[in-house]
């Protein structure tokens, strides 16, 4: 990306190569990229830890092996940034502390992405691929999970407070200190939570997303799954200690 | 004459053999993994009934559908560890750390989830039900005195009582 005979640094186009940004300087520290056009931008292996892409483009770009690894838990890195449908995350960029609230992430692909600290505060995370990523002590209130996959996803003492996880496949995932997630383990095999739908508890048993009422119909006239109704109890009793809403 | 074979334990990503050991034609149900340095283990359908595995460091370790029948699991390490269908009955689980491990379709355990922040699970020691949250081991009477009048672990108190309710469904209470 740098040029050597001018000495600037160009931010090019993936596949056409057309020069999209460009700035006379070696590198992109502290560049401001802000409401920059960067669709489909070829940053792989940059080192974006002082970059503010503040509202800037960022659909379809290719940012595998970027380094977005924030100097403090708050930098104004991805702020409003549209990430919709960006490629190559997969397990290899460095999201660690890096600011993405109100981000669009939707259906991005975040695989195994280290996350750890992030702050996706309100950020758009539906349908997003999620599988295996370290969102340890990430900041995910009111962020939208909604139909995203979180199979195998470390959520330990992450804040998911007003999440909406309504579809969203938390199998395997670590529910470790986590505020905003009744946590009821694994009745008769199948992942078992409560949460806050619309300021009212909705429950999630396998595949099944319903509230309480439609729940314990649902659940017990079957003997085969007792344990399930159990589990069901058991997030209603924390549910009412934590004075959620039934 | 006994026949010898090789037996490797490999990583589950990387591929680099953690373990060789030659054992005989039986498997592995004599052989000893205790205090060995397992990590990211794949041992996928392993059959390690009865096997010894006490203090043995099996974090992130694959145990998916691994046949554990009376392992000796002692102060064994299993955080992050993937049990999903693994068969835990008559383990002894005794002080092992199961922060992070997917339980989910374990045989011999139960998953109580993770109240006020630690997890919970129950299990059968000497026939009688277990309780582990956080690091306390309890029987279920000790358990309920213990946590009872905690104004502040409400949330374990029902731990106890969910745990206490699927051991009852299994028929590991009276």
């Amino acid at each position: 990306m740098v040029d050597t005979h001018t000495k600037s640094f160009k931010i090019k186009e993936r596949f056409s190569q057309n020069t999209l940004w460009e700035i006379n300087a070696a590198s992109l520290r502290n560049a401001n990229l802000q409401g920059v056009n960067l669709r489909g931008a070829n940053l792989r292996g940059a080192d974006l830890r002082t970059v503010n892409f503040r509202g800037a483009d960022l659909r379809e770009a290719d940012l595998s092996h970027a380094d977005f690894h924030g100097p403090n838990l708050h930098v104004p890195l991805l702020r409003d940034a549209n990430l919709d449908g960006a490629i190559n995350f997969y397990a290899s960029a460095d999201l660690r502390g890096a600011d993405l609230r109100d981000a669009d992430l939707r259906g991005a692909d975040l695989r195994g992405v280290d996350m750890r600290h992030a702050y996706l505060r309100c950020a758009s995370l539906s349908c997003a691929l999620l599988c295996s990523a370290d969102l340890s002590r990430a900041y995910l209130n009111g962020a939208d999970l909604s139909a995203a996959d979180l199979r195998g996803v470390d959520f330990t003492s992450a804040d998911l407070r007003d999440v909406n996880l309504f579809e969203a496949n938390l199998n395997g995932a670590t529910l470790h200190c986590v505020s905003g997630i009744i946590d009821a383990g694994t009745p008769d095999g199948w992942r078992a939570y409560g949460w806050l739908r619309d300021g009212r508890l909705s429950i999630r048993v396998g595949c099944w997303e319903k509230r309480l009422t439609e729940t314990r119909e649902y659940w017990a006239g079957r003997p085969d799954h007792r344990e399930v109704l159990a589990a069901v109890e058991h997030i209603v009793t924390i549910a009412a200690i934590r004075g959620w809403k039934l | 004459m006994t026949t010898l074979r090789c037996y490797e334990i490999v990583h589950r990503r990387t591929g680099e053999v953690l373990l060789s050991r030659e054992i005989n034609a039986a498997g592995m149900h004599d052989a000893s993994l205790q205090g060995l340095s397992l990590r990211g283990a794949d041992l996928r359908r392993a059959d390690l009934r009865g096997i010894d595995c006490r203090k043995a460091d099996l974090r992130g370790a694959d145990l998916r559908h691994a046949n554990l029948h009376g392992a000796d699991l002692r102060h064994a390490n299993l955080r992050f560890a993937n049990l999903l269908n693994a068969d835990l009955i008559g383990a002894n689980l005794f002080d092992i750390d199961l922060t992070g491990a997917i339980l989910r379709g374990a045989a011999g355990i139960v998953d109580g989830g993770a109240p006020d922040g630690w997890y919970a699970y129950g299990w059968r020691r000497d026939h009688r039900l277990s309780l582990r949250i956080g690091c306390r081991e309890l029987r279920l009477d000790e358990a309920r005195k213990y946590w009872e009048g905690k104004f502040d672990r409400l949330e374990v108190l029902a731990a106890v009582e969910y745990i206490a309710a699927v051991a009852t469904i299994r028929g590991w209470l009276p």
